[in-house]
């Protein structure tokens, strides 16, 4: 058996992940909900799964617990994990209820696979943890469980040198980053402290039709070919959730995922690690800019960020993590990323990786695969994440909530004016 | 005197290694745009900043067009018109 420590960036995630544990969150869990048209029968998708079980280098990773540390183990054989049918169940009861399963998993495959029999259409929920795979990496396993080829490789090994002296320099950028940023804003909570006790999240699901999809695509090229899309994502969640926000609050720090990812690593965050550019947006530019406006400051400055070598240093400053007490860093991150300003949870994947062609419609048992959602995790106050991806030529969003802390109503009126707001920009 | 097709060629080859060695980690068919090759938008502002740096050019703000962008030989042809 092979044990490796964490990794830094996954020490990184480690911390995120003891955060929302102890908010009452599931941790980093990521999940993936496909839609399929009608219901194949049970044993061919068993039989599907059981060729798939032999061959998925995933189901070879599990988490172990020292008295100090967890380690991920690669085996030399894979396991089976957890697989459950159900018939004529909620999905939002599922999709908790494997959030709290799968957070606390150790000795086992971080990964579970629920089938959800509704009428005449079946859901598949993937739900893995975020020390195994992102959310792309999420969809592979997809892709390789319905019977695609995939390249079974991944890369872990740390090509990267360490220089304690190197990322030290380079916190002095992270600084300037993150640390800078913070005290630019209000310190002033979003949402009140609450005692977080066993909290569910709820989501809400809307795919735009490929026609509109197509138009907002090329649209945003328009804009910027490069970020565009992404900041006119940001822009609109901005838009929505500053809403709910209080008003004290002057500015948004939204800590956006990024993966330098080899494209072909089925692994990205084991091989590949995972990254965060955080974007600092003032108040008054959401409130007063057109949304064409505040998404040309955002892609700007997206680009000026990548230009000026912060990602980089943000990344080494992340890697700090392995050499600092662990409480210090915690409160580091926590600091920049919960309630001392505005925030939510941002993703944009881009084209869905479930087929075998990015973006394009695929089959699941000569079933056609209609829908795919990301679930976001939903790691900074005020509770709320966006996750935007596209399958089948068609924008899909998510909006994910702590239930207990944001009420339904305000997400109806967000998911309303967001589809209006994309209606309109054509 | 290199021609600004040979500068265009030249800008072409190293593309194709960097996105072969550097990104794709394989062969990629340079007649694919760089949406069908899967390169995404970190990607392509990575490949942008490895040209500026290889070719001494700067590619600025108003030069990141659609055209510009779309696949190895458009955006081969901006960096050679580029070179001094």
């Amino acid at each position: 058996m092979n044990i490796k420590p964490l990794e830094a960036s996954d020490f990184f995630i480690k911390i995120l992940d003891y955060d929302q544990k102890i908010s009452g969150l599931a941790g980093n869990i990521a999940q993936l909900i496909i839609k399929v048209d009608d219901i194949p029968k049970q044993e061919k998708v068993f039989k599907l799964i059981k060729q798939w079980i032999n061959n998925e280098p995933a189901l070879k990773i599990i988490l172990k617990r020292k008295i100090f540390k967890d380690y991920w183990c690669i085996l030399n054989k894979t396991l089976t994990p957890h697989i459950s049918w159900h018939s004529d169940n909620s999905l939002e009861k599922i999709l908790n209820l494997r959030l709290k399963d799968l957070s606390s998993l150790y000795n086992c495959p971080l990964l579970a696979l629920d089938f959800i029999e509704n009428k005449k259409e079946l859901t598949i929920l993937l739900t893995w943890h975020h020390i195994l795979a992102d959310a792309k990496g999420g969809e592979l396993i997809f892709s390789r469980l319905r019977g695609n080829n995939i390249r079974n490789t991944y890369n872990h090994s740390n090509n990267q040198q360490f220089s304690f002296i190197n990322n030290l320099k380079k916190l002095r950028h992270f600084r300037n980053v993150v640390i800078k940023r913070m005290s630019e804003g209000n310190i002033v909570s979003p949402v009140n402290r609450v005692n977080y006790k066993h909290l569910s999240l709820n989501s809400s699901y809307i795919q735009l039709s490929e026609k509109l999809s197509k138009n907002i695509k090329t649209y945003v090229k328009h804009i910027n070919p490069i970020f565009g899309e992404t900041a006119l994502f940001i822009a609109i969640s901005l838009k929505e959730i500053r809403k709910i926000i209080d008003s004290n609050v002057g500015n948004f720090l939204i800590p956006l995922p990024i993966n330098l990812r080899n494209p072909t690593s089925i692994f990205p965050l084991l091989g590949n690690p995972l990254t965060f550019i955080f974007l600092l947006v003032e108040r008054k530019y959401i409130e007063e800019l057109s949304l064409l406006k505040l998404t040309k400051v955002i892609s700007q400055k997206l680009i000026d960020d990548v230009k000026s070598d912060t990602i980089t240093a943000t990344n080494s400053a992340l890697k700090i993590g392995k050499f600092i007490p662990v409480k210090l860093y915690r409160y580091i991150l926590r600091s920049a990323m919960d309630g001392q300003l505005g925030s939510m949870f941002f993703a944009n994947t881009g084209p869905s990786y479930i087929g075998d062609t990015p973006g394009k419609a695929t089959h699941f048992l000569n079933h056609k695969v209609t829908a795919c959602f990301h679930r976001p995790m939903v790691s900074v106050p005020p509770g709320i994440g966006f996750f935007y991806s596209t399958y089948d030529y068609k924008i899909h969003i998510t909006i994910c909530w702590i239930k207990e802390v944001i009420p339904k109503h305000y997400i109806d009126n967000i998911s309303s004016n967001l589809i209006k707001r994309l209606e309109n920009l054509i | 005197m290199t021609s600004k097709k040979d500068k265009a060629a030249e800008v072409s080859a190293a593309l194709k290694e960097f996105i072969c060695h550097e990104l794709c980690k394989k062969q990629i068919n340079t007649n694919k745009t760089f949406d069908e090759l899967g390169i995404d938008s970190m990607a392509l502002l990575r490949i942008i900043l490895f040209l500026e740096n290889k070719f001494n050019v700067n590619i600025t703000d108003n030069l990141l067009t659609i055209d510009n962008l779309k696949d190895i030989q458009s955006l081969s042809n901006l960096v050679a018109s580029l070179i001094k």
